[in-house]
């Protein structure tokens, strides 16, 4: 190899590797400056963002910058070459690097909005690329007081537009600990409304007609309607297109048609498998709020039936999966029962049910709390299991704890009142001291819904994540605890 | 010195203002003129005590047991086993304590920190690094934290206790929450910030965890414990940046950056 060769190879190498470089640079100083702005901005509430649109953005910007670094090469051929096809690619890279810049910006563009739940209101605040502060001239702000209702928005991703008197502001479901998030605003404005895209389209069971002794009902529909159409579609190109393959002579249009066809048939085929395949038979097709009880009916099964008093938590849950690498959001509906069995459903399942699992959670929830349907009796009950779980808690063993994790559970079933509620964090404590993470995560997330505040319930939620090996979601409950806590007054107190 | 008591007076008092050789001597010298004397030999341990000398204690506390048996005699004799780790005679010896005066804290926050020996003093010799805290044990110590926290509410040691027991059991959340309320009821006791501080590193909580290490910093500028961890928290990820020796400041919060810049310079010109 000649010292030519090896130069040339140098500068190439130098011209791919600078942009990749200085892209490096570029996106880790942004994020630098985004953990200081965020950091500075949590002292005024709950943050919310989510990072992964900026990422995505930045790859872009670097795509277009790797293309552009070739670009001074054909320029000085152009210059010194003469060569016009040189120079007409030359200028022509420049607008596709500004494309990609552009494609790169928009794609950044929900990364660059925070949302701030403060403690009267919710304050959304637009920040520049670069994430300089620049003060409050890019915020807007809705009150508790004047928002008149929430509307969850038809989108890829999911939105909910929060109404207020004279503004409306749209925020993405895909935010970090959206339902942190809308819990904190749905109880500042306790009076506002919550609506689905869907609410117009439900045949049956609307949630805002539950009420303790109302029979409401959610079950999947046009499910099998589908299904069946998808199968007399394929059974038709089968048994039609097939036959004609062998009759007449040559035809280039019989044959284009067939090849379609075939194409049609294989692709609903695998589409078919697919649906059938991940359709979750464990989850309900049908759930039926009773007046004394929750029934559901599992995929070609009978009803299955628990009483009221037996069901221990509601909680609409957060989980992140990945897809090629890239994190979602999904939000499952989980109610757990004092035999230690539970119920799942999943968004995917509510959206069958023309719904969504917030607002299953929310119907069961009501339906399954109402304390108006309890009998003093069971309060009495709640109360000396109570007493039996203190005396067993004394004893500080984990057969004492074990007991205690019993009892305090059946109490909170028998008699879900606030004050016993609030004793939630506490069995999840006790869960997570036995080795029971995923019970422990379950009564830690109810908790959270009455009091998203508590920093000792999100350490707590964090370190039972850790131990399930989800460090993903342990570092967001991790993140909450500490802003929490530096927010809080004892953390303050702390500085000189 | 003649009269004994005067000359124990004043040894409490060079005590409480932290001159421990002056007591010594004028504790020894009352001893010399009276050795029956057995609140003399008790003073004569709680200087040793004071002095870190858990040898000299121990002998002193047994001279004293020798002539009357007495609450501060056994408590200052089980403290000095368990800096020598000898666990068993020192809860034996608080086991006698405890039946003697029930409803002194202190023995029972003493108890608790011996059933936690091998967490509260880390072993630094192979002959005890086989030494672990079973669940029983820890169990006890619990009660016996909780007992002193019955006892005296207001004792910022009782919460201490807990937090032991609760990180033997690997329970970080509750270690921090006893141990925030510790600090509520002592907020200037910087080896409580320490241990918090790590627990939060622990966690995962980098800027709270840097919060509470300058605030052990700022209280007992002499540890170097605190410095040490602030460093390791703020070391970069990179490797170029950490053979350059740059330190990722933006980790940790304002306070605890002023700690690190103070040490940097300090650091350069002892270079210089």
């Amino acid at each position: 190899m000649q010292i030519a060769d090896i130069a040339a190879i140098v500068v190439f190498g130098s011209i791919l590797a600078l942009p990749i470089w200085g892209t490096g640079r570029l996106f880790k100083s942004m994020m630098r400056r985004r953990r200081v702005l965020l950091d500075r901005l949590a002292e005024r509430g709950s943050v919310h963002t989510f990072d992964m649109p900026l990422t995505i953005g930045i790859i872009l910007f670097g795509a277009g910058a790797v293309f552009a670094g070739f670009t001074p090469l054909l320029g000085l051929i152009w210059i010194f070459d003469g060569d016009a096809e040189a120079g007409r690619v030359f200028l022509i890279s420049w607008p596709v690097f500004g494309f990609f810049a552009l494609a790169g910006w928009l794609a950044a563009r929900p990364s660059l909005r925070v949302w701030i739940s403060e403690p009267h209101g919710v304050t959304v605040r637009r920040v520049g690329i670069l994430h300089r502060d620049q003060g409050s001239r890019r915020e807007r702000h809705i009150a508790h007081d004047t928002i008149t209702g929430f509307h969850e928005r038809r989108s890829l991703a999911g939105a909910v537009e929060i109404r207020g008197v004279d503004r409306r502001l749209v925020v993405s479901m895909q935010l970090t600990r959206f339902d942190e998030f809308l819990s904190g605003l749905r109880r500042g404005a306790p009076n506002a409304p919550y609506t689905s895209w869907r609410d117009g389209k439900r045949s049956r069971g609307a949630p805002d007609a539950v009420g303790p002794d109302t029979r409401t009902v959610f079950a999947i529909s046009a499910r099998q309607t589908r299904v069946t159409i998808g199968s007399l579609v394929a059974l038709l190109l089968f048994f039609v297109l097939w036959p004609w393959f062998f009759v007449g002579g040559e035809s280039p249009v019989r044959d284009s048609f067939i090849f379609v066809g075939i194409g049609v048939l294989l692709w609903a085929m695998i589409a078919g498998l697919v649906a059938v395949e991940s359709f979750p038979r464990r989850q309900p097709t049908v759930l039926e709020l009773r007046p004394q009880t929750l029934a559901w009916r599992l995929f070609r099964t009978g009803w299955q039936e628990k009483d009221l008093r037996d069901v221990v938590t509601v909680t609409v849950e957060t989980d992140i999966i990945y897809v090629r690498g890239f994190p979602g959001y999904r939000h499952p509906l989980r109610v757990t029962f004092v035999d230690g069995s539970s119920l799942e459903i999943n968004d995917a399942r509510a959206r069958h049910m023309r719904t969504s699992t917030r607002q299953l959670g929310e119907a069961v929830r009501a339906h399954v709390h109402a304390i108006e349907r309890r009998s003093n009796a069971d309060r009495v009950q709640a109360e000396a299991l109570v007493a039996d779980a203190a005396q067993a808690q004394g004893r500080a063993t984990p057969e004492g704890d074990a007991i205690a994790v019993d009892r305090l559970r059946r109490a909170v079933a028998v008699h879900p009142h606030p004050v016993r509620l609030a004793r939630l964090r506490h069995i999840g404590d006790l869960h997570r001291r036995l080795g029971e993470h995923d019970r422990a995560v379950s009564l830690y997330r109810a908790h959270l819904d009455h009091a998203p505040d508590d920093s000792a319930a999100w350490e707590g939620l964090a370190a039972s994540f850790r131990e399930l090996g989800r460090d993903d979601l342990a570092a967001e409950a991790t993140e909450a605890a500490e802003r929490i806590l530096l927010r809080t007054t004892a953390g303050n107190d702390l500085s000189e | 010195m003649s009269d004994p008591t005067a000359a124990a007076e004043k040894g409490r008092n060079l005590l409480a203002i932290g001159r421990t050789d002056a007591a010594l001597t004028i504790i020894g010298e009352a001893i010399a003129s009276d050795p029956s004397n057995a609140p003399l030999h008790v003073l004569m341990a709680r200087a040793h005590n004071a002095a870190g000398d858990a040898d000299a204690t121990l002998m002193a506390a047994e001279r004293a047991l020798a002539l009357e048996v007495s609450v501060g005699a056994l408590h200052l004799a089980a403290v000095a086993h368990r800096s020598r780790r000898e666990w068993d005679r020192s809860l034996e010896l608080l086991a006698r304590a405890i039946e003697l005066a029930p409803e002194q804290p202190n023995l029972h926050i003493g108890r608790a920190l011996t059933l936690l020996g091998p967490w509260v003093a880390p072993a630094d010799t192979p002959e005890h690094e086989a030494e672990r805290v079973d669940d029983g044990c820890v169990a006890e110590a619990i009660l016996s934290a909780d007992r002193a926290a019955q006892l005296d509410p207001e004792l910022a040691l009782a919460p201490y206790a807990h937090a032991f027991a609760a990180v033997a059991r690997y329970d970080l959340p509750a270690a921090a929450a006893h141990l925030e309320r510790a600090l509520q009821l002592d907020p200037e006791w910087s080896t409580a910030h320490l241990v918090l501080g790590k627990v939060r590193a622990r966690q995962g909580m980098g800027r709270l965890a840097s919060r509470h290490l300058a605030a052990a910093g700022r209280l007992e500028p002499t540890d170097t414990d605190a410095l040490h961890i602030l460093r390791r928290l703020t070391s970069p990820a990179s490797r170029r940046a950490r053979r350059r020796g740059r330190l990722d400041l933006d980790r940790v919060v304002p306070e605890a950056q002023r700690i690190l810049e103070a040490d940097i310079r300090l650091g350069t010109e002892g270079h210089r």
